[in-house]
């Protein structure tokens, strides 16, 4: 019997502006409002609706026997809520069919289980709580910001009550082992650790346009074979992706969506097939073995690890200087101030630093809300700046 | 190979180029036979011993050296100046010889060098003609006719560049006549490429682009001899003439000024905007942070890059741009206008719309301010030139030799 258990993660961050430092003081209107809204209308456009459509579609036409999971932060239910409420209603729909299940994880679609253990917790409630006002249910499985996982992690996540967590299936950590079972994070007790097929979620995710590629064009039949040939070999198989994969990511004259109308159907003719959501994962499959990642793991970049976020001393300095003003900015009592920090722990902000673009740049580049690391990193500490004035101005003020 | 000399004083990128290309072709073994403008004026130079011994180092480099008073980046007035200049000299040695020698004008003296370098190419074999700048082309065009031999034009700036508005017919009719019998045409940048295309209306397809690379420079950092320590220092150096912008970088400095204090400018070089950039800096009340140390030696070059917190570079035309390179070898963080050639290769850099004072002076601040900006420009800048070799030039230029060898056989 194999289970196939697809996430999807739909993420917008609060790009700033190039916020000068001669505006320091002056206004603190860091973020950019404008391109965030046409951005937010442009994937709308061509992802969130017709494939929020064409999921429900499935869903129904398959009577329940298709089912996906979704991880979407609070930084675009926000923006949804203000903007795009029509989208946000379409994501409603396919809660209400039963068959979409919600990752937990940290509103901001942030670093700070790194920097602040505290803050990761709030992070996390305040997730919980937005999921529960939208889609009238509580998360039970976690997944950390880009899939950034260790041990420790798992054991604080574990704490915090949740039955499973998701994690990269990164070859230097599983080594000979399959990624197609279940596994036991190490030092934990009880919550297991589902991790990403990446051959076959990048399959879709990266290569599916890709005309250099030697299986292109990648049709449904052959994709599915790949899947059926997991028989035997393992239990489950974590397709895990950037919902913007569909229509944004692949454009819609690649093919991905017909690809998607398919895939149901064809992973379903053969009868040791179904699938799962990220709880039922959880629930239905027994741990095969432990996973050890005393060492940061990610989904990110061919070195699966933090330098995306944190390869150089812009982006280290950056985040550190954000999160030495945590205390000060709390016990501050202002909630603009403290909204307008919480944007700023968005990893986005981070990845637009980083300067390892001579393996990755390509991803990187396309990315990137500014025209180079540097840029980002000016805008985010002059912002960083005036929160720091805006502090001193309120301390005084009392 | 029609080149110019390693310039006696820093006055410019194009005599650097023509000299590590020429060592990287020599170290590819490319015989290289080098016809060189070298006057009077030269014989001062510093580095005349250099040059002898780059001579004696290459067996394949061959040198003539060719007596005139035409030198890199001389346009008709410059070229007047310096005649009278000479003649005046000849009359009061007495000698009055020597006088025929240099022609009246510019132009004549640009014939004059064809003339010559033509003597010379009729007694050497060689299977390409490589000529640099416009001043060369006649030469290059007498010497593709006598030994039909293919010709490739590099183009270092047009007469676009060197004039700005004002063009110059004499000059644009000889880069034309150069592109039109050129078989190849290689520019330092894409921007030059284009000046080309939609000015010259050459042949596309024999126009190609090649980079500019650095020049490997001495790792020591050398310690800051005058300036007090606590000052941190924003260094414009180069010709100070409308083309480099200088008056942008001393705007920039005033709001600089006015948001850091123990900041001082230093604009290192020469040129016909200097009185007016002086003038400029006491009108903006500028006087007592600005530094003009003048006319600076190569081996100034160290010692400015090794004091300077960042380098500035805001160019309005500049068809490469040597000089950041220098600076970025020398782990000096770098800002660069988006007008330059040099922008196109280099990523680690910060950039800024020449014209943008605000912006320029935003980013000025922002490396002074940030020591993780100015730490990752400072590592990934160097990292980056490091990897700009001429070695790599010289085998793309190779293969463009080769080509053009192949094609003229067929």
């Amino acid at each position: 019997m194999v289970s196939v258990c697809m996430y999807f993660h739909a993420h917008q961050p609060h790009r700033l502006k190039r916020y000068g430092m001669f505006e320091i003081g002056v206004h603190s209107d860091y973020f950019d409002e404008k391109a965030n809204r046409e951005i937010l209308d442009k994937v709308s456009h061509k992802c969130y609706l017709p494939t929020n459509t064409l999921l429900k579609e499935l869903i129904e036409e398959h009577k329940g026997d298709f089912k996906v999971s979704f991880s979407i932060t609070g930084t675009i239910l926000e923006q949804l809520e203000q903007f795009r409420p029509d989208v946000l209603e379409s994501f409603k729909e396919l809660a209400r069919t039963g068959h979409v299940e919600f990752l937990s994880e940290t509103f901001h679609h942030s670093l700070a289980y790194l920097y602040s253990k505290e803050e990761f917790e709030h992070q996390v409630a305040l997730h919980r709580k937005k999921i529960e006002e939208h889609f009238d249910q509580t998360p039970v499985v976690f997944r950390n910001t880009e899939l950034i996982f260790n041990n420790d992690l798992a054991i604080h996540v574990e704490k915090m009550g949740f039955k499973g967590i998701l994690a990269e299936g990164a070859d230097h950590i599983l080594e000979w082992r399959s990624p197609n079972f279940v596994y036991r994070p190490a030092s934990t007790q009880k919550i297991k650790v589902l991790l990403k097929n990446y051959k076959l979620s990048d399959d879709i995710a990266f290569r599916f346009s890709n005309k250099q590629w030697e299986e292109h064009p990648l049709s449904t039949e052959k994709y599915v074979s790949w899947m059926n040939s997991v028989n035997g070999s393992g239990e489950l198989i974590n397709l895990f992706m950037d919902y913007e994969t569909f229509g944004e990511h692949q454009w819609e004259d690649t093919g991905i969506f017909e690809f998607l109308r398919h895939l149901p159907k064809k992973v379903l003719e053969h009868p040791d097939n179904r699938f799962v959501t990220v709880s039922e994962a959880v629930d239905n499959h027994d741990v095969r073995g432990e996973f050890d990642a005393h060492n940061f793991i990610s989904w990110a970049d061919l070195e699966r690890d933090l330098s995306a976020w944190l390869g150089n001393s812009m982006q280290k300095g950056s985040i550190e200087k954000l999160f030495s003003l945590e205390k000060e900015i709390k016990s501050s009592g202002d909630e603009r101030l403290i909204r307008d920090w919480r944007y700023l722990t968005t990893s986005d902000h981070f990845y637009y630093m980083c300067t390892k673009w001579f393996t990755d740049g390509d991803v990187h580049k396309y990315f990137n809300a500014f025209d180079s690391p540097y840029e980002g990193f000016i805008a985010f500490m002059n912002s960083v700046h005036d929160i720091e004035l805006r502090l001193k101005q309120r301390k005084k003020e009392r | 190979m029609l080149g110019w000399e390693f310039p006696p004083f820093f006055a410019g990128g194009i005599g650097i180029v023509c000299y590590e290309l020429s060592k990287a072709l020599a170290d590819k073994n490319v015989e290289v036979t080098y016809i060189m403008p070298f006057g009077p004026r030269n014989t001062r130079s510093p580095f005349l011993k250099k040059l002898i011994t780059a001579e004696n180092m290459y067996p394949t480099i061959k040198v003539h050296r060719v007596d005139t008073m035409m030198h890199a980046y001389m346009n008709e007035e410059t070229y007047t100046q310096e005649y009278t200049v000479r003649m005046l000299e000849e009359k009061t040695s007495a000698t009055g010889v020597k006088k025929q020698l240099y022609g009246k004008n510019l132009l004549q003296e640009v014939h004059n060098f064809a003339h010559r370098a033509m003597l010379i190419a009729e007694h050497e074999e060689f299977d390409i003609i490589h000529c640099h700048d416009w001043m060369t082309v006649p030469a290059a065009i007498g010497i593709k006719h006598a030994s039909k031999k293919p010709l490739i034009v590099h183009m270092h700036n047009t007469v676009f560049d060197r004039y700005l508005q004002n063009t110059n017919s004499v000059e644009y009719d000889i880069e034309q006549r150069g592109l039109d019998e050129a078989d190849k045409v290689l520019c330092v940048s894409h921007f030059i490429r284009n000046t080309v295309l939609t000015k010259y209306h050459a042949d596309e397809q024999k126009v190609g682009v090649l980079h500019n690379a650095a020049q490997k420079m001495s790792d020591a950092q050398v310690a800051p001899p005058t300036i007090q320590a606590h000052d941190r220092i924003v260094l414009f150096a180069g010709r100070i003439t409308v083309q480099k912008g200088p008056d942008y970088f001393v705007k920039a400095s005033r709001l600089v000024a006015d948001h850091m204090p123990d900041v001082k400018f230093v604009m290192a070089g020469t040129g016909d905007m200097l009185t007016q950039m002086i003038e400029l800096v006491a009108d903006l009340g500028l006087g007592d942070k600005f530094l003009f140390p003048g006319f600076y030696t190569r081996d100034d070059v160290d010692t400015l890059f090794s004091m300077a917190d960042v380098f500035v570079m805001p160019s309005v035309s500049e068809p490469f741009g040597i000089v950041p390179l220098e600076a970025m070898y020398k782990g000096t963080p770098t800002i660069i206008s988006k007008q330059s050639g040099c922008s196109e290769v280099l990523a680690h850099v910060l950039k800024v719309d020449f014209w943008d004072v605000e912006e320029l002076a935003e980013k000025i601040l922002a490396v002074l301010a940030y020591e993780e900006l100015h730490q990752t420009l400072r590592s990934h800048g160097k990292y980056e030139v490091t990897q700009l070799t001429w070695d790599k030039v010289a085998d793309r230029m190779k293969r463009e030799y080769e080509q053009l060898c192949i094609e003229v056989k067929r």
